[in-house]
């Protein structure tokens, strides 16, 4: 007893030696940020020492030929990006203001409830939901008989349905609760004063929430962002509802295409057979990161130069 | 007048059917899920959670035995890696005010902390593909061979880290400060008086751990690369995690795409357990986080 209480005391008195061991931590967390970064550029690098601008400015994917060009599964995946960001802005939005401004105060923490669910249920669940049962319904509610006039401009689904506009709605699903929880954080947010200042002029309900939308605008703005990013990186989902098609003409939204994350996953067993798929496949990544970096700069950016106003 | 008080009604009427629109998804997923999985379970009743997968287009269910034990090692060692490493950084972070590396974590986590989750499989299996050809050359073995469990459980843990990191170094932040300057006053060490501001935010750590190991449960894509898949049972003790093995999440999308009947009503299995245990852990961290 005497001993613990000892021990204790030296505990509580040179614990300030043992604390600097515990920046071993952030220099683990430093160093394998770092180590995952370096490898992805070297790897990466390989593909563009052979192949150049070549890699993103070409389409094709074959390892018999060792020719690798990603500018199909590029476009894809900015396509799917854009049309899934419209729509889930649209939804988040939307859906913020009605728990904010309509809903009574019992609905209010249920609907958040959900969508802040949504935002955690595991995103191969909504693959295997997209696949089965949303792929079949956009086939069948946008029907053949509308398909088939608009085939040589849009292009047609696969079979179950699945396309680059399948993919783009289910990621519309799957992202609208994050931007959704972002829109709807800073709207309750807003100043007391400015809502009743808001009020007091006479406004309508609705006209109030437009104001308050224009006064956290910036929020709104790193909502999409945040979106976008999840939308461009999203592997598993996309994997299972968008074909899996080499698409070099992604504009046509029905056929069925890549993007480049769902390459990286669907290409994943037979990489390590041709020599330069490893290659191709690391530079893929380089791009999504790329593209996710500079997503994450601008929410940098957008956010630290102050969070409302002007 | 009457026109702006009808343009009123109007919006919110289209803001609550965007509400319904965002959430309809959800509440049919989860019914649809329970629906054909419990469906499936009963099918092969307690077989289902310790058989192995059925051959391909036969008449059988089968179960989905290796992949539930294969998640579970998958997610424990990766907490066992994740969870420790992440919390002492943030608490170093948090307590040593004049160190530049405390800042540093920080951004670099928030770099990392939203990006694709296949790339962070992909670097790890690029490490460790580098590290074995390496070793190769000198006659040697990759301790860590980039198809196993280990790695995958690496990948996990690099997922899962900045999650907890971020929570827990928001909730020592937000320690209102007469309490810190209450437990600094007291004398003691800085590892003492991070101990005890750890009790008082334990809460909101413990919600930031069930988090992370959420994430890291539900994950798919960095396990293509790394952990790979198998469809049998580890076998061997540790050995075995030096081996190929098999996760849920990895069954679900590989059977589901499969084409056969039989593995895609599996699939369909394997998807409502995966449901209810992510479905569980966010109650908990909800109850966690409101009482808190």
């Amino acid at each position: 007893m005497d001993r613990l209480a000892v021990n204790r005391r030296s505990f509580f008195n040179n614990g300030d030696i043992l604390f600097r061991f515990i920046g071993i931590s952030n220099i683990a967390i430093i160093m394998t940020i770092f180590l995952v970064v370096f490898i992805l550029s070297s790897e990466g690098f390989k593909i563009f020492l052979r192949d150049g601008l070549n890699f993103i400015l070409t389409s094709s994917w074959s390892g018999v030929k060792e020719s690798y060009g990603i500018l199909f599964a590029l476009g894809g995946t900015l396509v799917t990006g854009l049309m899934a960001i419209l729509i889930a802005m649209a939804i988040s939005i939307g859906s913020s203001i009605a728990i904010v401004e309509v809903l009574p105060r019992r609905l209010k923490s249920v609907a958040g409830f959900f969508l802040d669910l949504a935002a955690s249920v595991p995103t191969v669940i909504y693959g295997l939901w997209g696949l089965f049962v949303l792929s079949p319904f956009v086939f069948t509610i946008v029907g053949p008989p509308i398909l088939e006039p608009i085939k040589s401009y849009l292009g047609y689904p696969g079979s179950l349905g699945t396309s680059l506009f399948t993919a783009s709605i289910l990621l519309a699903i799957m992202i609208s609760p994050f931007a959704a929880a972002i829109i709807r954080e800073a709207l309750i947010s807003v100043p007391r004063h400015i809502d009743e200042a808001l009020h007091s002029l006479g406004l309508t309900k609705f006209e109030v929430a437009m104001l308050k939308l224009r006064y956290i605008r910036r929020s709104v703005l790193v909502a999409s962002m945040v979106a976008y990013g999840r939308a461009v990186g999203e592997t598993i989902a996309v994997s299972m509802v968008v074909g899996n098609v080499m698409n070099p003409e992604f504009w046509k939204i029905l056929n069925p295409g890549y993007t480049i994350a769902s390459l990286i996953a669907d290409q994943y067993q037979n990489a390590e057979s041709y020599y330069y798929m490893v290659p191709a496949i690391f530079g893929a990544a380089l791009i999504l990161f790329a593209i996710g970096l500079l997503v994450n700069t601008v929410v940098a950016i957008i956010s630290r130069s102050g969070k409302y106003g002007e | 007048m009457g026109s702006r008080r009808l343009k009123s009604y109007a919006g919110l009427f289209l803001s609550t059917v965007l509400l319904i629109l965002g959430i309809a998804p959800l509440i049919h997923l989860i019914a649809v899920i329970s629906i054909n999985g419990i469906y499936v379970i009963t099918k092969n009743f307690p077989g289902f959670f310790f058989e192995e997968r059925p051959l391909p287009g036969s008449e059988e269910i089968g179960g989905v035995g290796p992949y539930i034990v294969g998640t579970l090692i998958l997610t424990a060692i990766a907490s066992l890696i994740g969870i420790p490493i992440s919390i002492l950084a943030a608490i170093y972070t948090t307590q040593s005010i004049r160190s530049r590396i405390g800042p540093l974590t920080s951004t670099f986590v928030r770099a990392i902390i939203e990006f694709p989750t296949i790339i962070i499989g992909l670097s790890v299996y690029g490490v460790l593909r580098s590290l074995d050809l390496a070793l190769q050359m000198i006659g040697a073995q990759s301790p860590i061979p980039r198809f196993s469990a280990l790695s995958g459980s690496i990948a996990l843990a690099i997922v899962m880290a900045p999650f907890i990191y971020s929570q827990v170094e928001v909730s020592l932040k937000g320690v209102p400060m007469h309490l810190k300057e209450a437990i600094y006053s007291l004398g003691g060490s800085k590892l003492a008086s991070s101990y005890i501001l750890l009790r008082y935010v334990k809460a909101s750590i413990l919600a930031g751990v069930a988090i992370g190991v959420g994430k890291a449960m539900g994950e798919t894509a960095p396990l293509l690369f790394t952990a790979f898949g198998s469809d049998h049972y580890p076998v061997g003790g540790f050995e075995a995690l030096l081996k190929p093995v098999g996760a849920l999440t990895l069954a679900i999308y590989n059977m589901a795409l499969s084409g056969y009947s039989n593995w895609v009503e599996a699939s369909w299995g394997a998807a409502f357990i995966l449901l209810s245990i992510s479905i569980a852990l966010f109650t908990v961290i909800r109850i966690i986080t409101r009482s808190g």
